[in-house]
């Protein structure tokens, strides 16, 4: 096997790739400091923190004029690319993913603001799905040549979902805001690189993230919008297999709280496993509440365990009215 | 007051499950920024 003499010398010197790390982290924190950079990212705590992006100057920016952004750019090649010529095995401290044809690098993160770097190669994309998500996003084409459509989601007044499409040339200087609960931006032909910076912001509380049939509208999949609401269901999950029994009346809580109706109803599952006191009593709770998105199937549940355990009526008249 | 055991198994789920964060199938890269973040909170978890 070769080993490149580069990397020999790596594996003999072990602070070479320290003090690599200690260069790409100075350039880090001067690429922070720049006067095209600083602002910017001060900005992402605020509108990450929930404040509206006119509240953000520097950051709207980026997104509605047409110098900001290719300076925030900038500044980044102008930083780390000396430094990465300098030092090939220093890792840039940005998260980055590469999936085929798509790489991402994450410039900062705040709260629920993200800030990243798109990177699409040359090719063509067709669709069966399109998806869509609790929260806003913001784009700016910085180089390439490409075409997309948005595609706009409406509800039609009998419940079914309508989707409208708009084609839409990506070139330089292009900006984009979407509203990604009923908006998404489907790239289907790009003939040169396209590079945009793309700021996202999830909702406080986000609704299930969706994905529906391009040819007809029809919602076919849905997923918690929230990580912390799956986080919650896993250790649900859990707790419920280890048969953890006094974890029962929080989970019997948690269902009658308000918050994501999946969630609740997991937990009210899971306490009637364990608990079934706990758990009915819950159970009785949600069905007599007219306003909950959960009563109706509570009053179908109530009615299934009653009529296949009768003796739980007793424990029904005990509970709070 | 004696009380049935109930099993997990009869207490029917919803009429439209919800899916686990980041579970959509994913129809093309860049279809949204689930995989970004579930990165991140990882990153920041672990």
């Amino acid at each position: 096997m070769r080993i490149d003499p580069a990397i020999a010398a790596l594996r003999e010197d072990r602070s070479l790739q320290q003090r690599a790390q200690v260069a790409m982290g100075a350039t880090c924190t001067a690429w922070r400091a720049d006067p095209a950079v600083a602002e910017v990212i001060g900005d992402i705590d605020r509108y990450g923190a929930g404040a509206p992006l006119e509240a953000c100057p520097a950051l709207e920016a980026v997104f509605t004029d047409q110098v900001t952004a290719p300076k925030l750019t900038e500044a980044l090649t102008r930083h780390f690319v000396p430094m990465l010529r300098d030092q090939h095995f220093a890792h840039p401290p940005f998260r980055h993913s590469n999936a085929g044809a798509l790489s991402t690098l994450l410039l900062a993160r705040s709260g629920r603001a993200c800030l990243t770097i798109h990177a699409r190669e040359p090719g063509q994309w067709s669709y069966d799905l399109v998806g869509y998500s609790d929260a806003l996003r913001h784009e700016a084409v910085l180089a390439g040549q490409a075409e997309g459509r948005i595609l706009r989601c409406a509800r039609r007044p009998d419940g079914t979902s309508q989707i409208d499409s708009e084609t839409v040339a990506l070139s330089p200087g292009g900006r984009l805001a979407l509203d990604r609960n009923s908006e998404t931006l489907q790239v289907t032909t790009a003939r040169v690189r396209l590079v945009t910076l793309r700021l996202q912001r999830e909702a406080d509380d986000p609704a299930p993230s969706r994905e529906h049939a391009l040819e007809d509208g029809r919602l076919l999949r849905q997923a918690s919008g929230s990580i912390r609401s799956s986080r919650q269901e896993m250790m649900l999950a859990l707790l419920g297999r280890m048969q953890r029994a006094e974890a029962a009346p929080v989970m019997a809580d948690m269902a009658c709280e308000h918050g994501d109706p999946s969630l609740r109803w997991q937990a009210l599952r899971e306490s009637l496993a364990l608990d079934t006191a706990a758990g009915f009593t819950a159970l009785v709770a949600l069905a007599r509440r007219s306003d909950d998105p959960l009563a109706r199937a509570a009053g179908a549940l109530r009615a299934q365990l009653v009529e296949a355990h009768p003796e739980l009526l007793a424990l029904e008249a005990t509970c709070p009215a | 007051m004696q009380l049935p055991k109930i099993d997990l198994s009869v207490l029917p789920d919803l009429d439209a499950l919800t899916g686990m964060f980041g579970s959509l199938v994913q129809s093309a890269p860049g279809h949204d920024d689930s995989i970004v973040i579930l990165a991140v909170y990882l990153y920041d978890a672990l």
